[in-house]
């Protein structure tokens, strides 16, 4: 219907789109990591009241550590799922998809207070996986969203559990890691053109 | 489409800049966390081994008496340190073996008359980091030491002793840490030669003499009628590289924000846009750089880590610029300023009394071509 009226649409993902959309999405990120920075607390003050062992705590504040990059990736693919399968995604669905995965934290120190870590982290990261690519898949219907989104997660949250239990040797692999993400995410911004004033993905 | 307003885009910038800083005080944090647990895991292995070693000067007293006996006229102490380093994961802590050489003269008039007619030398030392005790020759005879709780002793007659009372003997010890031995004498000459990593010399005077050649060292203290003086030998574990780290991040905030400064100005001479998330991208860039640097510097010594992380991060945004705005004008002189910070911060680093100059020269520097660069634009 809109295409028989006079005017093209306006377009909607141009370049002050990407601009306001990358700053939603940096402070929507730093928020919710430093909410999820109580978690850390939270945990030790569960050790204080004995509901919890040190060995754990450590691990769960080693997993928190990579709360930061692993929000910020989901939230710009996010974007760039945005761009290149033309679904409007709005700020709210932004916000939730980020909450869930605040939540992940918390939900793994109460699992991991009844079971061992890596059980609880399977069970929590199962739940934060089908969630978000289920919301995902409702919100684009489409099928390749909705796999790219569940491979990313899987991905980050496998990675996140390597580092976690590689040790003293984690920060070398981690920091390696980030460099390719870093240069991955820098191929995709450069294939990102402008057409008729709108943004592409090629 | 072309009238970008500049003002929005600065503040927008100028938020990135704090988010970034964020994530580089999480870096920090990593950094602080890990030189706890390098410190703590080297104190494991030390306690071990033993922790520093303080060897008080032989005095010679009554055995009876609790006062404190005479100090030695001549004293030579030499100790030949051998050093080595022991891992645990990448963690690592260095620990010596030292044999101490002890020689030297007391005067018999200067000792009281002991009830008993027995006296006894005294040297006080952790006895449970001894290796092995060597007999102690005084005044012609040959004497064991005996063990106690705070160091060795041995006690001989009165009567027999001449005017000069001389002894000799031979200690092996370990420790980590320092070695720090007491150099209270008429005349004391005291030498600390051997292999270590990275010693230091501290004591009451500077060593008369010293000299590190790689590996080995050696120094001489010579001190005349002193008390209370000591000359010691300090082994440094790698613990300075995590303050580094944590140091080169206190100029993160300067970095990120004449790259985008330098970013932006291209933006303006191309008239090409640049996203918002590709200043992030570049940010976020400039802030791994110290993730790797903190991974690197465990592995190799601090200006290798410095070179690898910045041989990484240098091509890495270069390229981006390049391959981003189609200008090798533009990307090199990115690569070139890029270069220019980090050497500069570099330096900073390495002459901490000089960095606040060199950094308030730097923002002057900066400026001074802001100004250049806008004096003849509409922005």
């Amino acid at each position: 219907m809109e295409n028989n009226s006079p005017f093209p649409p306006e377009p909607k993902y141009t370049m002050r789109w990407l601009g306001k959309q990358t700053m939603f999405v940096l402070i929507i990120t730093f928020v919710l990591s430093v909410i999820t920075g109580f978690v850390d607390n939270l945990a030790y003050s569960r050790v204080n009241q004995g509901l919890m062992s040190d060995s754990c705590r450590d691990l769960i504040t080693e997993t928190t550590t990579y709360r930061f990059v692993a929000i910020a990736i989901v939230m710009i693919t996010l974007m760039l799922v945005e761009i290149a399968f033309r679904k409007s995604i709005n700020y709210v669905q932004y916000g939730l998809i980020a909450c869930s995965m605040s939540l992940f934290y918390l939900l793994l120190l109460a699992m991991a207070e009844k079971m061992p870590f890596w059980v609880a982290y399977i069970i929590v990261t199962g739940m934060t996986v089908a969630l978000n690519s289920l919301f995902v898949k409702g919100l684009t219907q489409s099928d390749k969203a909705m796999r790219l989104i569940t491979v990313l997660l899987v991905g980050e949250y496998a990675a996140t559990f390597m580092l976690v239990y590689l040790g003293s040797m984690a920060l070398l692999i981690g920091s390696l890691l980030m460099f390719g993400i870093i240069a991955v995410a820098m191929y995709f911004t450069l294939k990102l053109k402008v057409e008729n004033d709108e943004l592409v993905l090629k | 489409m072309k009238n970008i307003s500049y003002g929005k885009k600065v503040v927008y910038l100028g938020l990135q800049c704090f988010v970034l800083m964020f994530s580089a005080f999480i870096v920090w944090g990593m950094a602080y966390s890990r030189e706890e647990t390098n410190r703590s895991t080297s104190r494991s292995i030390t306690s071990e081994w033993g922790g520093p070693v303080t060897m008080t000067t032989p005095t010679l007293g009554c055995s009876t008496d609790s006062v404190a006996g005479i100090t030695p006229l001549q004293y030579r102490c030499e100790a030949a340190v051998e050093a080595q380093s022991l891992h645990r994961g990448i963690y690592e802590a260095e620990v010596y073996n030292a044999s101490v050489t002890i020689s030297g003269t007391f005067s018999k008039a200067e000792l009281p008359v002991c009830a008993d007619s027995l006296a006894t030398l005294k040297l006080t030392l952790p006895a449970a980091q001894l290796v092995r005790t060597g007999e102690l020759r005084i005044a012609g005879h040959s004497l064991k030491w005996k063990k106690e709780a705070e160091g060795l002793s041995a006690t001989l007659p009165c009567d027999s002793l001449p005017e000069i009372i001389d002894f000799a003997t031979v200690l092996e010890i370990r420790g980590s840490g320092a070695l720090r031995i007491g150099s209270e004498a008429a005349s004391a000459e005291i030498t600390i030669a051997g292999t270590a990593h990275a010693p230091s010399f501290h004591g009451t005077t500077p060593p008369a003499q010293r000299s590190v050649e790689g590996s080995r060292f050696s120094a001489t203290w010579v001190e005349e009628d002193s008390t209370n003086s000591y000359a010691s030998t300090s082994f440094l574990t790698g613990v300075d590289r995590y303050q580094k780290v944590c140091r080169s991040i206190k100029y993160a905030f300067m970095l990120i924000l004449l790259t985008f400064i330098c970013v932006m100005f291209t933006e303006i001479v191309l008239g090409q846009v640049i996203p918002m998330l590709n200043y992030f991208l570049i940010g976020a860039a400039l802030v791994l750089f110290y993730c790797l640097l903190l991974s690197f510097a465990e592995h190799m010594t601090f200006g290798y880590a410095y070179l690898a992380a910045s041989a990484m991060i240098i091509p890495l945004i270069t390229a981006y610029m390049w391959l981003m705005l189609r200008s090798r004008k533009a990307a090199l002189t990115m690569a070139g300023l890029l270069t220019a910070l980090y050497v500069i911060c570099y330096i900073m680093l390495c002459l901490s009394d000089y960095a606040l100059l060199m950094g308030s020269l730097l923002l002057f520097v900066a400026l001074a071509a802001l100004m250049y660069g806008s004096v003849n634009r509409r922005i």
